[in-house]
């Protein structure tokens, strides 16, 4: 089945997500190298790339996992340059990580709660707790320990865990990684409808999974944003396509 | 999450370590049985941090001679036990506190960690030692250098200097406290702090992910480990009459990670075993010249982590996993209803 078409419209709305020159540097080299970026309420984009291009690097900044070297990240009305993960987490910001980052010596169930738990009461955190857990599918193995469930269940609990949360801000790092076709069909559905609720940006290399879900993407090469726009125009860019195969312009 | 089964749980716990700790005096005496009941207390602080924390301190003995030096200081100053019991435990609790909030809030890794909470007890160590003049001394209490501070008054009940607690009394009120440690931690880790300071240890990025604050939790499970020490302390100084900087000695360190291994990380029985068995056997082999004790718990630790790498504790709770279903529950009398089992656990 295939999935809505996500709207762009970040020039309408106010932006959720805001960067201006963006820099992050490890010794000489700029990982991530003056970007400017916004992401508008409920907007859905994809970040793309080849490997080494700096979406992992900017997504660890965003998150506060990396302490940029220059520039400036807004989310919503707050600066969070330099912030902790876990006070931009309490910002509502979900992240699912490239590897699923998750408990293993926990049960999904566990999981789930934790995130759940923060900044609500027991009562509201059980049914938000349960809420994920069905969307996700995941009450077959909610006792189950992360550990012993394969990578495609790992990649579930991770995103339980960000839906539980209930974000109006979600970074997706790879989410299609290690699916099955079944599998990827069903969260390009889940993803559509989180954006009902919450902006999204995803860093994903599957472009089949790409069309399904967004209308704008974005392009990373060498830590800059190379181009953004409407999938069909971007894909038709011949410098995207010099930078897949590695072709100098 | 129901908390109900984990209630029934704890009182359970509770009754069988009230029902042994009751028997024991059958078997050994109370003198003995004390200061078992102290590791057991002291192996319980590093269990907790370490087992559910993932915190690796290698210096608990800092925290547990910070107990017993200030219980042995406050009690020679005020001549009375109720306060410095309370001191006891306040100031090794403050000082991991503040050490804690360095290490953690440095960004310290594992192995740092436990390099400088082993620098820290070697320090006191040193230093205790070096404190032989009469330029040491807290108010009336000289610290005493190598030789320590003897003959200072041991517990008495509260209010009442004249009526101290020793022998089969001072057994009682150890095993009170053991129960009390004991029902804390459970009751702490049952809470939602104890179920995040088990993420963090599972998981600290993701933990700060969810928006939890890994430093600041970690700071005061580290804390309350280092104030559980400090009662550990309070009591070995009333029991021993005399504090020695041997207290924060590298081998006392070692002995308490020794007692958690053998016992069996990641529960709570664990330690207490561990450091009832080891503890006891540290007894008996004192009692022989033919073999340095060293040598022999060192054999038993590379036997124990080989052989049992889940500890004693893990061990017995396969060996109850094995036994018949039958065997374990009570029989269920004809006509009385079934018992629901909460299937909830989160």
């Amino acid at each position: 089945m295939r999935a809505r078409r996500a709207g762009c419209g970040a020039s309408i709305v106010p932006s959720v997500l805001e960067t201006r020159g963006l820099t992050m540097t490890f010794g000489g080299v700029a990982a991530v190298d003056g970007v400017d970026f916004t992401l508008g309420r409920r907007e859905l984009r994809c970040l793309i790339g080849p490997n080494g291009a700096g979406k992992s690097t900017f997504f660890k900044c965003l998150t506060g996992q990396l302490k940029p070297t220059a520039g400036e990240i807004r989310i919503g009305e707050e600066e969070t340059t330099g912030w902790d993960p876990h006070a931009v987490a309490r910002l509502g910001v979900g992240v699912k990580t490239q590897v699923p980052s998750v408990m293993d010596g926990l049960s999904v169930r566990e999981n789930v709660w934790l995130s759940a738990y923060r900044g609500r009461g027991r009562a509201a955190a059980r049914s938000a707790t349960d809420a994920a857990i069905e969307r996700l599918a995941l009450g077959e193995i909610a006792r189950a320990l992360v550990g012993r469930l394969s990578h495609g269940e790992r990649q579930r609990v991770e995103l339980a865990i960000v839906v539980a949360a209930a974000p109006t801000l979600i970074l997706l790092d790879e989410p299609a990684a290690g699916l099955t076709s079944e599998e990827v069909g069903r969260l390009a559905e889940i993803i559509v409808a989180l954006n009902r609720e919450a902006a999204i940006v995803i860093v994903e290399h599957d472009m089949q999974f790409i069309r399904t879900i967004a209308s704008v993407i974005t392009v990373f090469s060498q830590g800059r944003i190379l181009v953004e726009g409407p999938v069909e125009d971007v894909m038709r860019d011949p410098r995207v396509r010099d930078v897949y195969l590695g072709r100098k312009g | 999450m129901s908390a109900r089964p984990q209630l029934r749980g704890t009182f359970v716990a509770l009754a069988a370590g009230a029902a042994i700790l009751a028997l024991a005096p059958l078997v050994a005496e109370t003198y003995t049985l004390s200061v078992l009941v102290i590791y057991a207390i002291l192996a319980l602080s590093l269990g907790l941090i370490w087992g559910f924390g993932g915190i690796l301190c290698f210096g608990q003995a800092a925290f547990y001679g910070l107990g017993a030096y200030t219980y042995a200081i406050a009690a020679i100053n005020i001549g009375e036990s109720t306060l410095p019991v309370l001191l006891g435990i306040a100031v090794p609790f403050a000082f991991a506190f503040v050490l804690g909030a360095v290490m953690f809030y440095g960004r310290l890794s594992d192995v740092y960690l436990g390099v400088v909470t082993l620098v820290v007890t070697l320090i006191f160590f040193r230093f205790m030692n070096a404190t032989a003049g009469p330029a040491f001394a807290i108010g009336e209490a000289r610290l005493g250098g190598f030789n320590g501070i003897p003959g200072f008054p041991i517990l008495n009940v509260p209010g009442q200097p004249r009526w101290e607690i020793y022998d089969g009394a001072f057994y009682a009120v150890c095993a009170v406290a053991l129960l009390l440690v004991y029902g804390l931690v459970r009751w702490l880790l049952a809470s939602p702090f104890g179920r995040v300071a088990v993420a963090i240890r599972e998981n600290e990025g993701r933990a700060e992910l969810m928006g939890y604050d890994a430093r600041l939790r970690k700071t005061v499970l580290f804390a309350v480990g280092g104030g559980i020490a400090g009662l550990a302390g309070v009591l070995y100084a009333s029991w021993a009459e005399i504090v020695t900087p041997g207290l924060f000695s590298l081998a006392q360190s070692a002995e308490i990670i020794v007692w958690c291994i053998v016992g069996g990380l990641g529960t709570l029985a664990g330690p207490i075993i561990g450091a009832v068995v080891l503890g006891y056997a540290k007894f008996l082999l004192g009692q022989q010249s033919v073999i340095d004790n060293t040598l022999i718990l060192g054999a038993i630790l590379v036997l124990s982590v080989l052989l049992m790498p889940r500890g004693i504790a893990g061990v017995l709770g396969a060996a109850w996993g094995r036994a018949p279903r039958r065997a374990r529950r009570p029989r269920r009398r004809a006509g009385a209803p079934r018992r629901l089992r909460s299937l909830d656990r989160a």
